[in-house]
Protein backbone atom coordinates (compact mmCIF):
# COMPACT_ATOMS: atom_id res chain seq x y z
CA UNK A 1 0.00 0.00 0.00
CA UNK A 2 1.10 3.42 -0.74
CA UNK A 3 1.01 6.70 1.17
CA UNK A 4 -1.57 9.34 -0.40
CA UNK A 5 -1.07 13.07 -0.77
CA UNK A 6 -2.92 13.73 2.28
CA UNK A 7 -0.51 11.36 4.25
CA UNK A 8 2.46 13.34 2.39
CA UNK A 9 1.89 16.49 3.96
CA UNK A 10 0.90 14.87 6.83
CA UNK A 11 4.62 14.11 7.03
CA UNK A 12 5.50 17.24 5.46
CA UNK A 13 3.69 19.16 8.61
CA UNK A 14 5.15 16.70 11.23
CA UNK A 15 8.56 17.62 9.92
CA UNK A 16 7.86 20.94 10.30
CA UNK A 17 6.18 20.25 13.80
CA UNK A 18 9.81 18.93 14.61
CA UNK A 19 11.91 22.28 13.94
CA UNK A 20 12.74 21.39 10.39
CA UNK A 21 12.28 24.77 8.31
CA UNK A 22 13.17 23.75 5.21
CA UNK A 23 11.76 22.49 2.31
CA UNK A 24 14.71 21.11 0.47
CA UNK A 25 15.68 18.84 4.49
CA UNK A 26 11.82 18.53 4.91
CA UNK A 27 11.54 16.45 1.38
CA UNK A 28 14.21 14.08 2.13
CA UNK A 29 12.88 13.31 5.65
CA UNK A 30 9.23 12.77 4.22
CA UNK A 31 10.24 10.23 1.44
CA UNK A 32 12.30 8.29 4.01
CA UNK A 33 9.53 7.99 6.27
CA UNK A 34 7.45 7.39 3.61
CA UNK A 35 9.06 4.24 2.42
CA UNK A 36 9.83 3.11 5.98
CA UNK A 37 6.20 3.37 6.83
CA UNK A 38 4.92 1.38 3.17
CA UNK A 39 7.59 -1.05 4.24
CA UNK A 40 6.03 -1.40 7.47
CA UNK A 41 2.64 -2.06 6.10
CA UNK A 42 3.43 -5.08 4.19
CA UNK A 43 4.59 -6.44 7.12
CA UNK A 44 1.40 -5.41 9.22
CA UNK A 45 -1.40 -4.15 7.18
CA UNK A 46 -3.31 -3.31 10.33
CA UNK A 47 -0.86 -0.82 11.36
CA UNK A 48 -2.32 2.87 11.49
CA UNK A 49 -0.88 5.65 9.49
CA UNK A 50 -0.35 7.75 12.97
CA UNK A 51 1.44 4.24 14.96
CA UNK A 52 3.73 3.83 12.09
CA UNK A 53 5.18 6.98 11.85
CA UNK A 54 5.87 7.32 16.03
CA UNK A 55 7.72 3.94 15.22
CA UNK A 56 9.53 5.23 12.78
CA UNK A 57 10.98 8.66 13.98
CA UNK A 58 11.46 7.10 17.46
CA UNK A 59 14.32 5.19 15.28
CA UNK A 60 15.39 8.76 15.04
CA UNK A 61 16.51 8.79 18.69
CA UNK A 62 15.72 11.07 21.51
CA UNK A 63 16.85 14.21 19.77
CA UNK A 64 14.44 13.41 16.70
CA UNK A 65 15.55 15.40 13.50
CA UNK A 66 17.78 17.45 15.49
CA UNK A 67 21.06 16.29 14.50
CA UNK A 68 20.28 15.78 11.33
CA UNK A 69 18.82 19.44 11.10
CA UNK A 70 22.61 20.33 12.68
CA UNK A 71 24.51 18.43 10.15
CA UNK A 72 22.65 19.78 7.46
CA UNK A 73 23.20 23.44 8.44
CA UNK A 74 26.27 23.25 9.03
CA UNK A 75 27.22 21.58 5.88
CA UNK A 76 24.59 24.01 3.67
CA UNK A 77 26.51 26.99 4.63
CA UNK A 78 29.66 25.86 3.96
CA UNK A 79 28.43 24.70 0.16
CA UNK A 80 26.30 27.55 -0.55
CA UNK A 81 29.00 29.86 0.95
CA UNK A 82 31.21 28.24 -1.64
CA UNK A 83 28.87 28.51 -4.32
CA UNK A 84 28.78 32.15 -3.39
CA UNK A 85 32.58 32.83 -3.18
CA UNK A 86 32.90 31.01 -6.62
CA UNK A 87 30.57 33.86 -8.00
CA UNK A 88 32.20 36.65 -6.71
CA UNK A 89 35.26 34.88 -8.39
CA UNK A 90 33.75 35.05 -11.36
CA UNK A 91 32.91 38.30 -11.11
CA UNK A 92 36.14 40.26 -10.47
CA UNK A 93 38.28 39.32 -13.47
CA UNK A 94 40.84 41.49 -14.87
CA UNK A 95 38.77 44.03 -16.31
CA UNK A 96 36.48 44.54 -13.73
CA UNK A 97 39.50 44.74 -11.54
CA UNK A 98 40.92 47.49 -13.52
CA UNK A 99 37.37 49.35 -13.25
CA UNK A 100 37.02 49.05 -9.85
CA UNK A 101 40.59 50.50 -9.01
CA UNK A 102 39.98 53.69 -11.35
CA UNK A 103 36.81 54.10 -9.48
CA UNK A 104 38.68 53.94 -6.20
CA UNK A 105 41.09 56.74 -7.94
CA UNK A 106 38.68 59.15 -9.22
CA UNK A 107 36.70 59.13 -6.29
CA UNK A 108 40.34 59.57 -4.19
CA UNK A 109 40.72 62.23 -7.23
CA UNK A 110 37.16 64.25 -6.05
CA UNK A 111 37.88 64.48 -2.56
CA UNK A 112 41.05 66.18 -3.27
CA UNK A 113 39.29 68.93 -5.78
CA UNK A 114 36.62 69.31 -3.67
CA UNK A 115 38.29 69.55 -0.18
CA UNK A 116 35.19 67.98 1.77
CA UNK A 117 36.18 64.60 2.12
CA UNK A 118 33.90 64.02 4.75
CA UNK A 119 30.96 64.99 3.32
CA UNK A 120 31.07 64.07 -0.08
CA UNK A 121 31.78 60.23 1.17
CA UNK A 122 29.18 60.69 4.05
CA UNK A 123 26.75 61.52 0.94
CA UNK A 124 27.90 58.52 -1.27
CA UNK A 125 27.52 55.76 1.64
CA UNK A 126 24.21 57.33 2.44
CA UNK A 127 23.15 57.01 -1.63
CA UNK A 128 24.06 53.25 -1.32
CA UNK A 129 22.83 53.04 2.06
CA UNK A 130 19.87 53.77 0.54
CA UNK A 131 19.49 51.97 -2.75
CA UNK A 132 20.39 48.38 -1.40
CA UNK A 133 18.14 49.14 2.06
CA UNK A 134 14.90 49.82 -0.62
CA UNK A 135 16.32 46.45 -2.92
CA UNK A 136 16.73 43.79 0.08
CA UNK A 137 13.81 44.64 1.64
CA UNK A 138 12.04 44.27 -1.91
CA UNK A 139 13.62 40.47 -1.90
CA UNK A 140 12.81 40.00 1.37
CA UNK A 141 9.36 40.97 0.65
CA UNK A 142 8.91 38.73 -2.51
CA UNK A 143 10.58 35.73 -0.45
CA UNK A 144 8.17 36.35 2.42
CA UNK A 145 5.23 36.54 -0.04
CA UNK A 146 6.14 33.28 -2.28
CA UNK A 147 6.76 31.54 1.73
CA UNK A 148 3.48 32.38 2.49
CA UNK A 149 1.99 30.96 -0.73
CA UNK A 150 4.02 28.21 -1.08
CA UNK A 151 4.34 27.47 2.82
CA UNK A 152 7.96 26.28 1.60
CA UNK A 153 11.34 28.07 3.29
CA UNK A 154 14.66 27.04 1.29
CA UNK A 155 17.55 26.95 3.12
CA UNK A 156 20.03 28.81 0.51
CA UNK A 157 18.05 31.85 1.24
CA UNK A 158 18.68 32.55 4.44
CA UNK A 159 22.45 31.85 3.72
CA UNK A 160 22.64 34.47 1.26
CA UNK A 161 21.21 36.86 4.04
CA UNK A 162 23.93 35.68 6.31
CA UNK A 163 26.63 36.58 3.70
CA UNK A 164 25.12 39.93 3.63
CA UNK A 165 28.15 42.67 3.64
CA UNK A 166 25.52 45.76 4.89
CA UNK A 167 27.20 45.98 8.40
CA UNK A 168 30.36 47.05 6.83
CA UNK A 169 29.00 50.12 6.70
CA UNK A 170 30.41 51.29 10.30
CA UNK A 171 34.02 51.11 8.90
CA UNK A 172 34.22 53.58 6.45
CA UNK A 173 32.25 55.73 8.90
CA UNK A 174 34.29 55.37 11.70
CA UNK A 175 37.71 56.44 9.98
CA UNK A 176 35.41 59.13 8.64
CA UNK A 177 34.96 60.69 11.64
CA UNK A 178 38.52 59.83 12.75
CA UNK A 179 39.49 62.07 10.74
CA UNK A 180 37.64 65.10 11.96
CA UNK A 181 39.02 64.04 15.60
CA UNK A 182 42.17 63.74 14.20
CA UNK A 183 42.59 66.39 11.42
CA UNK A 184 46.12 66.17 10.38
CA UNK A 185 46.99 66.64 6.74
CA UNK A 186 49.05 63.66 6.28
CA UNK A 187 46.33 61.80 8.15
CA UNK A 188 43.37 63.19 6.26
CA UNK A 189 44.88 62.29 2.55
CA UNK A 190 45.63 58.50 4.21
CA UNK A 191 41.58 58.85 5.49
CA UNK A 192 40.77 59.77 2.19
CA UNK A 193 42.52 57.57 0.33
CA UNK A 194 41.64 54.40 2.45
CA UNK A 195 38.10 55.61 2.36
CA UNK A 196 37.90 55.47 -1.17
CA UNK A 197 38.58 52.29 -1.16
CA UNK A 198 36.23 51.22 1.20
CA UNK A 199 33.29 53.14 -0.32
CA UNK A 200 33.99 51.74 -3.92
CA UNK A 201 34.36 48.11 -2.39
CA UNK A 202 31.41 48.40 -0.09
CA UNK A 203 29.37 49.43 -2.97
CA UNK A 204 30.79 46.82 -5.37
CA UNK A 205 30.07 44.05 -3.06
CA UNK A 206 26.72 45.05 -2.30
CA UNK A 207 25.81 45.23 -6.20
CA UNK A 208 27.33 41.73 -6.81
CA UNK A 209 26.03 40.38 -3.64
CA UNK A 210 21.99 41.53 -4.96
CA UNK A 211 22.20 41.39 -8.40
CA UNK A 212 24.16 38.92 -9.62
CA UNK A 213 24.97 36.63 -6.98
CA UNK A 214 21.62 36.29 -5.61
CA UNK A 215 19.82 35.66 -8.77
CA UNK A 216 22.27 33.22 -10.09
CA UNK A 217 22.05 30.91 -6.91
CA UNK A 218 18.28 31.00 -7.48
CA UNK A 219 18.78 30.00 -10.78
CA UNK A 220 20.97 27.39 -9.88
CA UNK A 221 18.54 26.02 -7.25
CA UNK A 222 15.79 25.42 -9.33
CA UNK A 223 18.09 23.05 -11.51
CA UNK A 224 19.08 21.49 -8.08
CA UNK A 225 15.23 21.03 -7.49
CA UNK A 226 12.61 20.75 -9.41
CA UNK A 227 10.39 21.40 -7.21
CA UNK A 228 11.49 25.29 -6.66
CA UNK A 229 11.20 26.05 -9.80
CA UNK A 230 7.80 25.10 -9.89
CA UNK A 231 6.95 27.09 -6.32
CA UNK A 232 8.41 30.41 -7.09
CA UNK B 1 23.47 0.46 14.99
CA UNK B 2 25.32 -2.32 16.56
CA UNK B 3 28.31 -2.31 18.42
CA UNK B 4 28.35 1.76 17.28
CA UNK B 5 31.64 2.52 18.01
CA UNK B 6 33.41 -0.13 15.93
CA UNK B 7 31.24 0.51 12.79
CA UNK B 8 30.89 4.29 13.56
CA UNK B 9 34.32 5.36 11.66
CA UNK B 10 33.40 2.86 8.90
CA UNK B 11 30.02 4.32 7.82
CA UNK B 12 31.02 6.99 4.88
CA UNK B 13 33.18 4.42 3.42
CA UNK B 14 29.74 1.93 3.24
CA UNK B 15 28.06 4.44 1.62
CA UNK B 16 30.85 5.20 -0.88
CA UNK B 17 30.99 1.41 -1.74
CA UNK B 18 27.48 0.89 -2.11
CA UNK B 19 26.90 3.35 -3.88
CA UNK B 20 30.13 2.54 -6.42
CA UNK B 21 28.47 -0.54 -6.98
CA UNK B 22 24.96 0.61 -7.41
CA UNK B 23 25.18 3.70 -8.96
CA UNK B 24 22.23 6.16 -7.57
CA UNK B 25 20.69 5.38 -4.39
CA UNK B 26 17.96 7.27 -1.90
CA UNK B 27 18.90 7.51 1.78
CA UNK B 28 16.24 4.51 3.01
CA UNK B 29 17.16 2.03 -0.10
CA UNK B 30 21.09 2.74 1.63
CA UNK B 31 19.88 1.72 5.04
CA UNK B 32 17.65 -1.70 3.58
CA UNK B 33 20.47 -2.54 1.36
CA UNK B 34 22.86 -2.41 4.27
CA UNK B 35 20.52 -4.58 6.01
CA UNK B 36 20.11 -7.25 3.35
CA UNK B 37 23.77 -7.72 2.51
CA UNK B 38 24.74 -8.52 6.29
CA UNK B 39 21.40 -10.50 7.27
CA UNK B 40 19.86 -7.97 9.37
CA UNK B 41 23.35 -7.56 11.44
CA UNK B 42 24.19 -4.08 10.72
CA UNK B 43 21.16 -1.78 10.92
CA UNK B 44 22.49 2.41 9.71
CA UNK B 45 20.52 4.59 12.22
CA UNK B 46 19.03 7.27 10.23
CA UNK B 47 20.50 9.83 12.34
CA UNK B 48 23.81 8.60 11.22
CA UNK B 49 22.78 7.94 7.76
CA UNK B 50 21.69 11.65 6.85
CA UNK B 51 24.37 13.91 8.45
CA UNK B 52 26.78 11.41 6.97
CA UNK B 53 25.37 11.33 3.20
CA UNK B 54 24.98 15.39 3.74
CA UNK B 55 28.64 15.55 4.84
CA UNK B 56 29.90 13.70 1.71
CA UNK B 57 27.79 15.80 -0.47
CA UNK B 58 29.72 18.76 1.38
CA UNK B 59 32.75 17.63 0.60
CA UNK B 60 32.34 17.35 -3.54
CA UNK B 61 32.25 13.41 -2.97
CA UNK B 62 28.40 13.14 -3.76
CA UNK B 63 26.11 14.38 -6.17
CA UNK B 64 22.33 14.82 -5.85
CA UNK B 65 19.37 14.41 -8.35
CA UNK B 66 15.86 14.83 -7.42
CA UNK B 67 12.87 12.68 -9.10
CA UNK B 68 9.17 12.87 -8.42
CA UNK B 69 8.68 9.03 -7.53
CA UNK B 70 4.62 8.33 -6.05
CA UNK B 71 3.50 11.82 -5.21
CA UNK B 72 6.44 12.79 -3.03
CA UNK B 73 10.31 13.64 -4.22
CA UNK B 74 13.03 11.51 -3.98
CA UNK B 75 16.37 13.06 -3.65
CA UNK B 76 18.91 10.21 -5.32
CA UNK B 77 22.99 10.32 -4.37
CA UNK B 78 25.49 9.27 -6.27
CA UNK B 79 29.47 9.46 -6.72
CA UNK B 80 31.28 12.00 -8.09
CA UNK B 81 34.58 11.65 -9.96
CA UNK B 82 36.19 12.51 -7.22
CA UNK B 83 34.10 10.21 -4.92
CA UNK B 84 35.14 7.69 -7.08
CA UNK B 85 38.80 7.74 -6.79
CA UNK B 86 38.24 8.16 -2.81
CA UNK B 87 36.50 5.51 -2.87
CA UNK B 88 38.91 3.63 -3.90
CA UNK B 89 41.79 5.20 -1.60
CA UNK B 90 39.23 4.79 1.78
CA UNK B 91 38.47 0.91 0.67
CA UNK B 92 42.14 0.17 0.54
CA UNK B 93 42.79 1.66 3.87
CA UNK B 94 39.64 -0.24 5.21
CA UNK B 95 41.31 -2.81 3.92
CA UNK B 96 44.61 -2.26 5.73
CA UNK B 97 42.67 -1.33 8.52
CA UNK B 98 40.87 -5.11 9.28
CA UNK B 99 44.35 -6.74 8.28
CA UNK B 100 46.22 -5.33 10.83
CA UNK B 101 42.90 -6.14 13.37
CA UNK B 102 43.57 -9.21 11.89
CA UNK B 103 47.23 -9.77 12.83
CA UNK B 104 46.27 -8.33 16.03
CA UNK B 105 43.42 -9.90 17.05
CA UNK B 106 44.21 -13.81 15.99
CA UNK B 107 48.47 -13.72 15.29
CA UNK B 108 48.27 -17.44 14.79
CA UNK B 109 46.48 -16.30 10.88
CA UNK B 110 48.52 -13.73 10.11
CA UNK B 111 50.81 -15.02 8.17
Amino acid sequence: MKLNEQQISQLYQFTRQHFVEWYDLQSELVDHLANSIEDRWKENPKLSFEEALQLEFKKFGIFGFMDVIDERRRFLSKKYGRIIWKYYKEFFRLPKIILTVSAMYVLYFLSEKLQDTQFLYLTILAIIGIVFTIEIRKIHKTQKLKEKETGKKWFFEQTVDAFNVYPMTFLPMQLLNLSITIGEDGWNKAIAILGAILLVLFALLQYVHWKIVYPKITQEMGSIYPEYEISK
Amino acid sequence: MKNSQLYKGSLNTIIMKLLGENGRMYGYEITQKVKEITKGELNITEGALYPALHKLEAEGLLDVEIEKVDNRLRKYYKLTENGQTETVNRLAELEEFIKNMQSIVNPKLSY
